[in-house]
C-alpha cells in the first residue's frame, strides 16, 4: 500500500520545517507505519550526527576571544589608516560641511570634466551642476549641522580630516552619487595630499556600489598610480581583475591582469582568489589544458583550499559541454 | 536606513579600507555569534581557540573583499562555518578530538532523545565528509541553516532562492548524510523510499 506521506515530508518534520497541518498527518503516520518510522529514526540519527547546540556547549570565553582578536590585529600586515577614515566627532561637523561646500564651489566643474567624460556612469544619476548645493541639500534635513562660512585657506590637517569626514558621512548614508562628485573635488582642492590614494579607493567603491564598473576601474587605476603602499596597490590590481572578469567579461584583459598579479605578488594577500580567477578565466576561454595545469599548481600552493574541488568540477563540466558540442 | 545599519555600514566601509580599529570593533561585535557557531561544532576548548583564531585572521584578510551583496552577519557566518569545517576536517584527518557529545538532543526534544554513544565522533566526521562533498551553493545553504541557525526565509532572501528550493537543498543534504551513515553501518538499514 502506498503511504500518504513522502520521504521529504518525514525529513522536514524531523527538522521542524513542516507546516502545522502536515505535521499532524506525518506524526500520525510515522507512529503507525513501521517503514516510515524507520526512515524517521534514521533521519533523526543522521541529524544528531552533526547538529549541536551552542547554548548547551561550552563556548570560548569572551576574554580569550578578545585576546585573540587583539593579537591577530597586531600581527596583521594590513595597513592602519585611521588618520582620515575615522568619522568626524560632532565637534568637527560644522566646519566639515562648510569647508566641503567651499571646496566644491571652486573645483567641481573642472574635476568632473577631467574625470567623467570618457566613462559615462551607467546607473547613477549624477548632478553635474550645482554640486555644492547638492551636497548641502543632501546633508540638510538629517542630523548634520548647518554649514558655517569659513575660508578654505584656514583648513589645516585637522580640518582636512574633518572635511573628508563629511564625505564619509555621504558614503555612510548611501549617497554614493554625491560622494562621487565630492571626492574628486576634494582631491583637487588638496593637492599633494598624502591620502589621495585612499580617497580614490573610496571613489572606486562608490562606483562599484552603483555598478559603474568602467569608472571604478579608472578610480582603481588612480589608486594604483598614487599609492605608496604596496598592499593598497595589490588590492587595486586584484579588484580591477575581478571587475574585468566577473562584471565586464573583458576576459583577455582580466587574463593579463591576473597573470601580472601572480607574477608580481608571490605571497600576495589575494593570491588564492587570483588563482581561482585565473582558472575560471581559462575555463571561460575554453583552454582546458591551461586550466588543468593551473589547478595542479593551485592545489600545490593551497593544499587546504576547499575551492579546488569546485574548480575540478567546473573543468569536468567543461569537458562534458565540449563532448556534447562535438 | 536605521541607525544600527548605518553604524554597521560605517564599520564595514572603514574595515574594508584596512582601519584596524574598525575591524576590531566589527570582530568584537560579532564575537558571540562566531563563538556560538564554533561551540556547535566542537567542544574541544583548544580546538575552539584555534578555529576562532583562524576565523579572525580570515576575516581580517578578506573584509576588503566583502561586496556588501549580503548581510554582514551572513557573510561572517559563512566564513566562520567554512573555516571551522576546514579546520575540523584537518583535525579529523589527524585523528584528533572531534566532539559533539550531548549535542543534538535539543533538536530531537527530550521525549525523542536517542542513544548518543561513543560513535558520535566518528558519526560527525562521516557527516562532515558528506557536507564537504556538496556543491558550493548547497554547502552554503546547508551550513547557514544547520550550523549558523539562520532561518529559512533569511537564507531565501540572501540567496535569492525560494523557501521551497532551500528546503529541497536541506532535504537532499540530510538524505545524503543519512544514506552515507547507513552505508557505513552507523544506522540500521532501512528500506528505500516507496513514494
Amino acid at each position: 500500500m502506498k503511504c500518504p506521506i513522502t520521504e521529504k515530508q518525514i525529513y522536514l518534520y524531523c527538522d521542524n520545517l513542516i507546516c502545522e497541518k502536515d505535521r499532524a498527518v506525518v506524526k500520525e503516520h510515522i507512529d503507525s507505519c513501521a517503514r516510515c518510522g524507520k526512515i524517521y529514526n534514521a533521519a533523526r540519527k543522521g541529524l544528531s550526527a552533526f547538529v549541536g547546540d551552542a547554548f548547551l556547549e561550552p563556548m570560548l570565553s569572551e576574554r580569550v576571544a578578545h585576546e585573540i582578536i587583539n593579537t591577530s590585529l597586531r600581527e596583521s600586515k594590513k595597513p592602519v589608516k585611521t588618520r582620515i577614515l575615522q568619522f568626524p566627532k560632532m565637534a568637527y561637523g560644522i566646519a566639515a560641511a562648510a569647508a566641503l561646500a567651499a571646496a566644491l564651489g571652486i573645483s567641481t566643474p573642472l574635476i568632473m570634466h577631467a574625470f567623467h567624460p570618457a566613462h559615462a556612469v551607467s546607473r547613477a544619476a549624477i548632478p553635474v551642476k550645482g554640486s555644492a548645493a547638492a551636497i548641502a541639500d543632501s546633508l540638510s534635513g538629517e542630523d548634520v549641522p548647518a554649514p558655517v562660512s569659513r575660508s578654505s585657506k584656514q583648513s589645516g590637517v585637522k580640518n582636512r580630516e574633518a572635511d573628508y569626514g563629511a564625505i564619509r558621512v555621504l558614503i555612510r548614508r548611501g549617497k554614493y552619487d554625491s560622494a562621487i562628485i565630492a571626492i574628486p573635488s576634494f582631491i583637487a582642492g588638496h593637492p599633494n595630499w598624502d591620502d589621495a590614494d585612499m580617497a580614490f579607493s573610496d571613489l572606486a567603491l562608490c562606483y562599484c556600489r552603483l555598478g559603474a564598473w568602467d569608472n571604478a576601474l579608472a578610480a582603481f587605476a588612480k589608486v594604483s598610480a598614487l599609492t605608496k603602499d604596496s598592499l593598497v596597490r595589490e588590492g587595486a590590481l586584484h579588484r580591477t581583475n575581478s571587475i574585468l572578469f566577473t562584471e565586464l567579461s573583458r576576459i583577455d584583459e582580466a587574463d593579463a591582469g591576473v597573470a601580472k598579479y601572480l607574477a608580481t605578488y608571490p605571497r600576495g594577500t589575494w593570491r588564492e582568489l587570483e588563482y581561482i580567477l585565473f582558472i575560471r578565466i581559462k575555463i571561460a576561454k575554453h583552454d582546458r589544458a591551461e586550466a588543468v595545469t593551473l589547478l595542479k599548481r593551485f592545489k600545490m600552493e593551497f593544499p587546504s583550499s576547499r575551492i579546488a574541488v569546485n574548480l575540478h568540477n567546473e573543468i569536468k563540466q567543461m569537458n562534458k559541454v565540449a563532448t556534447i558540442n562535438k | 536606513m536605521n541607525n544600527e545599519l548605518r553604524v554597521e555600514e560605517d564599520l564595514v566601509i572603514r574595515s574594508r579600507q584596512g582601519d584596524k580599529e574598525a575591524i576590531r570593533q566589527l570582530l568584537v561585535d560579532n564575537s558571540v555569534m562566531i563563538r556560538a557557531v564554533i561551540a556547535k561544532m566542537t567542544r574541544n576548548a583548544d580546538l575552539q581557540k584555534d578555529i576562532f583564531q583562524d576565523i579572525v585572521i580570515r576575516i581580517i584578510n578578506s573584509v576588503g573583499g566583502f561586496k556588501g551583496n549580503c548581510k554582514l552577519s551572513t557573510w561572517l557566518y559563512r566564513i566562520a562555518v567554512n573555516v571551522a569545517l576546514t579546520t575540523l576536517s584537518k583535525e579529523n584527518r589527524s585523528k584528533k578530538d572531534l566532539n559533539l557529545d550531548d549535542a543534538g538532543q535539543h533538536v530531537l526534544g527530550q521525549d525523542q532523545t536517542i542513544e548518543l554513544g561513543i560513535e558520535r565522533k566518528e558519526l560527525f566526521a562521516q557527516a562532515m565528509s558528506v557536507v564537504a562533498k556538496m556543491s558550493e551553493s548547497s554547502r552554503d545553504i546547508f551550513s547557514l541553516f544547520y550550523f549558523a541557525d539562520i532561518s529559512i526565509d533569511e537564507i531565501a532572501k540572501q540567496t535569492g532562492k525560494s523557501e521551497n528550493a532551500i528546503k529541497a537543498v536541506l532535504f537532499k543534504g540530510r538524505k545524503a548524510i543519512t544514506e552515507h551513515l547507513e552505508k557505513k553501518g552507523f544506522l540500521e538499514a532501512y528500506e528505500m523510499p516507496h513514494n
